[in-house]
C-alpha cells in the first residue's frame, strides 16, 4: 500500500519535473536565434549556418526537444557564456549559500510562526492573540527587500551589530535570515492558530480537558499533534516561497547564492546559467514537496489507507 | 474546500435585520473595508490627480538640492515635505506618480490572470477527461517553479518593460485561480440545479456561464483581492531587482534599490517607499479580509 502510493507520488513528480524542463525548453526558445548572438555581427552566413548544425539548431524543433532533455538527464545544462564554465557547476557551487540561508529563515518562521500561533490559539482574543496577528498581519504586508534594508539602517549601522553584507559566519547569516523568514513565520502564524482553534473546539479534547489532563498536555498531546498535521504540506510549498524569497534577500545582502547568481546572470545576458539556476531550483521544490507529502502521508493513516 | 457542504456555508449569513444595533458596532464588522478603502481611495485619488498634485516634476533632477531630508528634520524644508532623493527629485512627487505605476500593474495584471485562470478552471473542472489532466498538470508544473525565478529568466529573454511586467504578473497569477475554480466546478457539477439546467436543454455554454460562474465568482472575487496585495509585492520586487518597471519611470520598488546606497547617508530615500509598499499591500489585503468574510469564508486558509 505504501510503496504504491510512494511509486504514484514518485510519478507524478517524474511528470511535473518533465513540465518544467518543457517551458524552461521554451522560454530557451522565446529568445529567438541564440547563435546570431554568439556568432557576433562579423559572421558569414557560412559560419553562422556551421554554428547553428554544431548546436543541433538546424534541426526541427521535436528534435532539438529531445537533444535538449538528453542533455538535461545527463546533467548537461549548457556553459555560462560569462565564466566559460558548465552551467551546473557554477550553480552547485552557490547551493550551498541559498540552502544554508533558507534552512535558517525556515527554522526562525518555523518557531516563531508556531509559537505565535499557539499562544494566540490557546487563548483567542487576549492580548497574545491580538499580538500574534498583529504580526502576522505586518509580517505578510512589509516587502521583504524593505525589510532587509531596515534591519540593516538598524543594526550593522546604528548599533552595530551584524553586517550588511557578506557571508561565512553565523553573525553574516542572522539578519538574512531573519530577512527572508518573516513573511513565512507570520504566514505559519496565522495558520497554526486557524488549525489549532480548529482542534482544541473538538470532542476529543473536551475528553482529554474531562478526564483531568493538564492543560499544557492537552495542548501538546492532543491539539499540537493534529493542527501540526496539515501545515506539513503547507512547509513543502513554503519552500518555493523560501527559494522566491531568496532571490530578493541574496541581492539585499549581497549573499552569495543561486539567487544572486540569477539575478547577475540575468543582467549579464548569461541564459544558460538563469535556466540552470530555474531547473535547479524547481527540482529542489518538487523534491522538497515529494518529501512533505510523503511524511504527510506517514504521519496521516487516513491518508495512507484512504 | 471542494465538499458541497462547504459550498452550503458559503451562504452569507444574515444576522437579524432590524435588531437594534448601534451604529458603531454596525460599522465595526466593516472596519476593515472602511479602513482598507480609505487608504486605497486616497491612494486612487492621487495617483489619478498626480499631474495636479505632485508639487514638483517627479522627473526632473535638481543637483543644487541632493539629499534634502524631510521636512521635519533639522535641515529640511516645507517645499520638499518628504526630502529629495540623490538627484535632488522631490520623493513625495515621486511617490505619487509612483503610486500610478503600482496601481495599474497590480490591477492590470489581475485583470488577466483572473479571467484566464477562471475560464481554464471551469473548462478543466466541466469537461474532465484529457483537457482537465493537460491543464491541471500545466498548473502543477508551473506551480512547482519558484515564481520569482521563473519571471526573471522571462524577462531576462523579453527584456524588462512594464507591459512585460504586467504579462509575466498576469502569467504567474492565472494557476491559482483555476486550481480552485476547478475544484469548485467538479463539486458544482454534481449539484442539482446544474443537472436541472442541463435537463431542460441548456447548452454547455449556457449551463457554465449562468448557473456556474456566478458561484466561482465568490472564491474568485476573494483570491483576486489577495492576488492584487501579491502582484504590488512581487511587481516591487522586480522593480528593486531592476527587471521591473524601467527608469524613468518612477516606480516603488526601484526607489528602495537606489536609496538602499544612500541608507547610510540618508534614510528617508528608502524608507518611504517601504512605507507605501506596505500600506498599499496592508489596504488591499483588509479589503480582501472583508471580502472573504462576506463571500466566502471557507477560503480562510488561502
Amino acid at each position: 500500500m505504501l510503496l504504491w502510493l510512494l511509486l504514484r507520488r514518485l510519478a507524478a513528480a517524474g511528470v511535473v519535473l518533465f513540465g518544467v524542463l518543457t517551458i524552461v525548453f521554451f522560454i530557451t526558445r522565446l529568445s529567438g536565434d541564440p547563435i546570431t548572438l554568439l556568432a557576433g555581427t562579423e559572421a558569414s552566413l557560412a559560419d553562422v549556418a556551421q554554428l547553428r548544425a554544431q548546436f543541433g539548431l538546424d534541426q526541427p524543433l521535436p528534435v532539438q526537444y529531445g537533444h535538449f532533455v538528453a542533455n538535461v538527464v545527463k546533467g548537461n545544462l549548457g556553459a555560462s557564456l560569462r565564466y566559460r564554465q558548465p552551467a551546473l557547476t557554477l550553480v552547485l557551487e552557490r547551493l550551498t549559500a541559498t540552502i544554508q540561508l533558507a534552512a535558517a529563515a525556515a527554522c526562525i518562521a518555523v518557531v516563531t510562526g508556531l509559537t505565535l500561533g499557539i499562544l494566540a490559539a490557546v487563548r483567542p482574543f487576549s492580548v497574545w492573540d491580538h499580538v500574534s496577528m498583529a504580526f502576522a498581519v505586518v509580517g505578510q504586508t512589509v516587502p521583504s527587500f524593505w525589510l532587509g534594508i531596515l534591519l540593516i539602517l538598524i543594526f550593522p549601522l546604528r548599533l552595530g551589530w551584524f553586517y550588511t553584507s557578506g557571508y561565512g559566519t553565523i553573525g553574516h547569516l542572522v539578519l538574512p535570515a531573519v530577512t527572508l523568514g518573516l513573511f513565512q513565520a507570520a504566514r505559519l502564524a496565522r495558520l497554526s492558530r486557524g488549525g489549532m482553534i480548529d482542534v482544541l473546539v473538538q470532542d476529543y479534547v473536551r475528553t482529554a480537558r474531562a478526564k483531568g489532563l493538564p492543560r499544557w498536555k492537552v495542548v501538546t498531546k492532543h491539539g499540537l499533534r493534529n493542527a501540526l498535521l496539515p501545515l506539513l504540506s503547507v512547509l513543502g510549498i513554503d519552500v518555493g516561497t523560501l527559494l522566491s524569497g531568496a532571490v530578493v534577500t541574496e541581492t539585499v545582502f549581497s549573499w552569495p547564492g543561486i539567487g544572486q547568481l540569477a539575478v547577475q546572470s540575468v543582467f549579464a545576458r548569461d541564459y544558460p546559467v538563469v535556466q540552470a539556476v530555474v531547473l535547479v531550483a524547481s527540482i529542489a521544490f518538487v523534491l522538497a514537496n515529494l518529501c512533505a507529502d510523503i511524511a504527510y502521508s506517514l504521519a496521516d493513516p487516513r491518508i495512507r489507507y484512504g | 474546500m471542494d465538499s458541497p457542504a462547504a459550498a452550503h456555508a458559503a451562504a452569507p449569513q444574515r444576522s437579524a435585520a432590524g435588531s437594534p444595533r448601534t451604529a458603531w458596532r454596525r460599522a465595526r464588522r466593516h472596519v476593515k473595508l472602511i479602513f482598507g478603502g480609505a487608504i486605497l481611495l486616497v491612494m486612487l485619488a492621487g495617483a489619478g490627480a498626480a499631474p495636479g498634485l505632485a508639487l514638483h516634476n517627479p522627473f526632473v533632477a535638481a543637483p543644487a538640492h541632493r539629499l534634502w531630508p524631510p521636512a521635519w528634520a533639522s535641515g529640511g524644508t516645507s517645499a520638499h515635505l518628504l526630502g529629495t532623493d540623490q538627484l535632488g527629485r522631490d520623493i513625495l512627487s515621486r511617490l505619487i506618480y509612483g503610486a500610478r505605476v503600482t496601481l495599474i500593474v497590480g490591477i492590470c495584471s489581475v485583470a488577466i490572470a483572473m479571467p484566464v485562470g477562471t475560464a481554464a478552471g471551469l473548462l478543466a473542472g466541466f469537461r474532465g477527461g484529457r483537457v482537465d489532466a493537460l491543464l491541471m498538470r500545466l498548473v502543477d508544473t508551473q506551480l512547482s517553479i519558484p515564481f520569482l525565478l521563473l519571471a526573471i529568466s522571462i524577462i531576462s529573454v523579453v527584456g524588462a518593460s512594464t507591459i512585460n511586467t504586467v504579462l509575466v504578473l498576469a502569467l504567474g497569477g492565472w494557476p491559482m485561480y483555476a486550481r480552485v475554480v476547478r475544484a469548485e466546478t467538479l463539486s458544482l457539477r454534481e449539484r442539482d440545479f446544474i443537472e436541472a439546467a442541463r435537463a431542460i436543454g441548456g447548452s454547455r455554454v449556457r449551463v457554465v456561464a449562468r448557473h456556474m460562474v456566478p458561484h466561482v465568482m465568490g472564491t474568485v472575487s476573494v483570491i483576486g483581492s489577495f492576488a492584487t496585495a501579491q502582484m504590488i509585492l512581487l511587481e516591487s520586487s522586480l522593480s528593486y531587482l531592476g527587471l521591473g518597471v524601467q527608469p524613468p519611470v518612477p516606480s516603488w520598488g526601484r526607489m528602495l534599490s537606489e536609496g538602499q546606497s544612500y541608507v547610510m547617508l540618508a534614510w528617508w530615500l528608502a524608507t518611504f517607499p517601504g512605507c507605501a509598499i506596505a500600506l498599499t499591500v496592508l489596504a488591499i489585503n483588509f479589503i480582501g479580509d472583508w471580502v472573504r468574510d462576506r463571500l466566502s469564508p471557507q477560503t480562510r486558509l488561502l
